[in-house]
């Protein structure tokens, strides 16, 4: 090193010395230019997608590499080892030669196989909206939606949380998310409400293994939550959600009909924290496929119309909201699972691998809405 | 000039809050080293993405008694290039034409110009030796002071003040195309090109 030093200083010494001043001045100036213009910027999408990537990779699974020149298993003589492979292949025989049926019944539906999110549960304290790539206080974001956010205590074996975001307003054109439903204003009272989704992800890296979640205030009192129905859809069913009228739907384009008089009692999200949680309408971003997460085509594309509206003996107005459905952007049919509880309602879209009673039991593990007061 | 000490301050836990200050500032000046290194955008994502993937896995190790996060980083930027350029010893790498995101404030004449300059930038710079490609990759891409890039590559700070002015002149020559560089490094698979007149 000393050597390449000395003959690097010597020859560009001999190489200066001969230098004329034009020659620096120009070598000056392709210098500024370097360091001005010479800068090679990254696609913005591309810079979002691995910052989103790494923050949920810092956030679900920090790694702990091993050193990989050091391991115990090279000061284990060679006999041991052995012995060691013996005693391994025997219990893993053994363990293979049981009955299946008690395996099965060790990992069906224990939620602690599941991959348990650090935003889950009671350690929820923020929220991480991808759409402005920033973790949002959870009061604030609490008053903005109009009810507590939470994440289901259970998720499916291998699954993760992802993808959280809030929404306002006109549904984003995000890939992988649930684009929540618009309604528009009734007669320029009703806000356009805000909304919750985020997505459970498969880290099995199966297509279409997504679980799609959207939550929302619907512009109705607590009173009112029960009553909507299902429209349009190929296939349906009743279903209780956690004691609340729920719904398993197949198929490729649904309506919910959602009934609620409009008066001293609606519901509107606080419009104060906008400003500050920054609620811009998201901006679109791009796949995650970096990681072997599969990117899935599916979306829920929804739109609103408001149908008619009737006056009241109380002077309110009941209205008919009618919300459409297109669960998967490619036209396929998808199963979802929809319910309203406390006058949110919640979308769950699930993936092709995730059965019914997972569905179920996703819905189930949300904590009850609290509705904002 | 970025300054040494960033706009975060350590912590021993990687939160991650701190996983994003760190990429906002490190980001922009990783990529442009390692695009001042490759030929094509691809392979400066590539590795870029792998820097911070080992940066989540490694921080624990990182000791600020010992060096600087810059340093640290930059030094693992390094590696990860010299394994990537051991792979690809066996399949040459072939230049991709490629579109180089540009401001959008720009005209689009003017983008296409700026374009069109930082392609031939990268042109001539696979025309460096190894030395010369790093040392102005260092000071340029990664906008290291020239005491920290005498650090990372065992010189001492006057010695890469006159390699790297000597580095900018032969960079500097081929790109004005005033003449042909009398020592040349092609790079494995790629024909060898005469300078542009």
């Amino acid at each position: 090193m000393k050597l390449w030093n000395r003959f690097l200083a010597k020859s560009n010494q001999e190489t200066t010395l001969d230098q004329n001043p034009a020659e620096r001045e120009r070598d000056a100036r392709f210098s500024a230019w370097l360091e001005e213009e010479g800068t090679f910027r990254a696609s913005s999408k591309f810079q979002s997608d691995l910052r989103t990537r790494l923050l949920v990779q810092a956030t679900t699974s920090p790694k702990s590499e091993r050193s990989p020149s050091f391991s115990w298993f090279r000061l284990i003589p060679a006999g041991v080892g052995l012995v060691a492979l013996l005693a391994f292949a025997l219990i893993l025989v053994s363990t293979l030669s049981s009955p299946a049926s008690v395996e099965l019944t060790q990992v069906a539906g224990n939620p602690a196989l599941g991959t348990t999110p650090d935003l889950n549960g009671d350690k929820l304290n923020s929220v991480y909206d991808q759409a402005t790539e920033d973790y949002l206080n959870l009061d604030e974001t609490t008053t903005t939606l109009g009810f507590a956010p939470s994440l289901p205590q259970y998720l499916p074996p291998g699954y993760q949380v992802e993808n959280v975001a809030l929404t306002y307003g006109e549904p984003p054109t995000l890939p992988n998310r649930v684009r929540p439903p618009v309604i528009s204003p009734i007669e320029n009272v009703l806000p356009q409400p805000h909304g919750l989704q985020f997505q459970l992800t498969s880290l099995k890296a199966a297509e279409s293994n997504h679980v799609q979640v959207y939550q929302l205030l619907t512009p109705a009192t607590v009173e009112d939550s029960p009553h909507f129905n299902i429209q349009g859809a190929q296939r349906f069913t009743q279903q209780a959600v956690q004691g609340a009228v729920g719904y398993f739907i197949q198929g490729t384009r649904w309506r919910v009909a959602y009934s609620a008089s409009v008066g001293a009692k609606m519901a509107t999200p606080h419009p104060s924290p906008m400003l500050r949680n920054r609620m811009m309408p998201p901006k679109i971003k791009g796949t995650i496929g970096r990681m072997g997460m599969a990117t899935m085509p599916s979306k829920l594309k929804a739109s609103a119309k408001i149908a008619f509206s009737q006056n009241q003996a109380n002077g309110s107005v009941a209205n008919t909201f009618f919300i459409d459905f297109q669960p998967r952007e490619d036209g396929k049919s998808a199963r979802s699972l929809v319910w309203a509880k406390n006058g949110v309602l919640t979308v769950l879209v699930g993936g092709d691998s995730v059965t019914d009673d997972e569905l179920h039991r996703i819905a189930e593990s949300f904590k009850p809405i609290s509705r904002h007061s | 000039m970025i300054e040494e000490t960033g706009n975060w301050e350590y912590s021993d836990k990687l939160s991650p809050t701190l996983l994003g200050r760190l990429y906002d500032t490190y980001f922009p000046r990783l990529y442009n080293y390692l695009s001042y290194r490759t030929t094509n955008r691809e392979e400066a994502e590539d590795l870029t993405e792998l820097v911070f993937e080992r940066v989540i896995a490694k921080y624990h190790t990182f000791d600020p008694k010992r060096g600087a996060f810059e340093s640290w980083i930059f030094t693992i930027a390094r590696n990860a290039l010299l394994n990537h350029k051991r792979q690809q010893f066996r399949h040459p790498e072939s230049e991709l034409t490629e579109w180089f995101e540009g401001e959008e404030e720009l005209s689009p004449d003017r983008l296409f110009l700026k374009q069109e300059e930082l392609h031939r930038l990268r042109h001539y710079l696979t025309r460096l030796n190894e030395r010369e490609r790093e040392l102005i990759a260092l000071r340029y891409g990664a906008e290291l002071s020239q005491r920290r890039v005498g650090e990372l590559l065992g010189m001492n700070e006057a010695t890469v003040a006159v390699a790297l002015s000597r580095a900018v002149r032969r960079l500097r020559v081929m790109f004005e195309g005033e003449e042909q560089p009398k020592e040349t490094t092609p790079r494995k698979g790629r024909p060898k090109k005469a300078g542009k007149d």
